[in-house]
């Protein structure tokens, strides 16, 4: 069974909320160079600091988590940005958080606390404003989850 | 008269680097000496590998501009720390290496683009 909730940090949608940018990956110019940052970067990094947060189990859907551990058994895809959808414009970005949560928790204050640390290492690392942390709950883990699956497919 | 080659001595000279490829050397050797800079990367496209003397770079450019000068492309890997700050480090270590070597006149601008980040992890055990 999942449990779901959406809490957004606006209520405007994500694709009004950001300015677009029509050049690629975000960046900065300077008379010596310019600095590019790729959206992969910026979902990782969101992804990172979601899974700082106490109480945060794991990101990502079930079948995201399934063909994540596919994907990097295989040496392709990063688990860190599974459950991380990011919009990111040449100043700003919006990010998409799919969690599951530990049971026992306050989903709105693991919430909040990701949406604060996001914005915060995004801002920190990437130097782009987040509009928007939009966190959907689709799961609940309970301690010994793992141990019970285990034991149910060396039944079967 | 020339001496006689032996067999064991080269059939000809390496040829000597050219300036683009001295260049690109040295932006990446120095990009890759900065604090936070992991490794280099192949890009979005895969385009920024090149296969030189002394073997292939992985996450350079460079390439000639009509005034003369060499722009130099970097993708890299880099630790989760702020970003453009590092750029900017990258940006002075490229043109303080080039100007060590007589090469700053070359340098034209030091894009970087940063791919992907990568976290400090405990050592991989040898073998795994």
């Amino acid at each position: 069974m999942a449990t779901s909730e959406t809490t957004s940090h606006q209520s405007s949608g994500k694709s009004t909320a950001v300015a677009k940018r029509d050049d690629g990956p975000a960046g900065l110019d300077s008379e010596r160079g310019r600095t590019t940052i790729a959206d992969s970067v910026v979902s990782k990094v969101a992804g990172i600091a979601a899974r700082e947060i106490p109480g945060v189990h794991a990101l990502g859907g079930g079948a995201a988590r399934a063909l994540s551990g596919v994907t990097s058994a295989v040496g392709l895809g990063d688990p860190r940005s599974q459950g991380v959808s990011v919009e990111v414009g040449e100043e700003e970005t919006a990010v998409d958080l799919t969690v599951v949560v530990e049971y026992g928790e306050s989903i709105p204050q693991v919430s909040q606390a990701i949406r604060d640390n996001v914005a915060k290492r995004i801002e920190g690392i990437a130097g782009l404003r987040v509009v928007e942390v939009n966190i959907t709950v689709n799961d609940l883990y309970f301690p010994g989850d793992e141990a019970q699956q285990e034991s149910e497919s060396r039944v079967a | 008269m020339a001496p006689p080659s032996t067999p064991d001595a080269p059939l000809q000279a390496p040829a000597r680097p050219s300036t683009r490829g001295r260049l690109a050397r040295l932006a990446l050797d120095g990009a890759l000496a900065v604090e936070n800079v992991v490794a280099g990367h192949s890009g979005p496209s895969g385009a920024h590998v090149r296969v030189a003397e002394g073997g292939t770079a992985v996450g350079v450019i460079a390439a000639a501009r009509p005034d003369g000068r060499y722009d130099v492309s970097l993708a890299l890997v880099a630790r989760p720390v702020s970003l453009h700050p590092l750029a900017e480090e990258v940006r002075r270590c490229v043109g303080e290496a080039a100007s060590q070597v007589g090469l700053a006149d070359a340098l034209g601008t030091v894009d970087v683009a940063f791919e992907d980040v990568r976290e400090a992890g405990p050592a991989t055990p040898a073998g795994a």
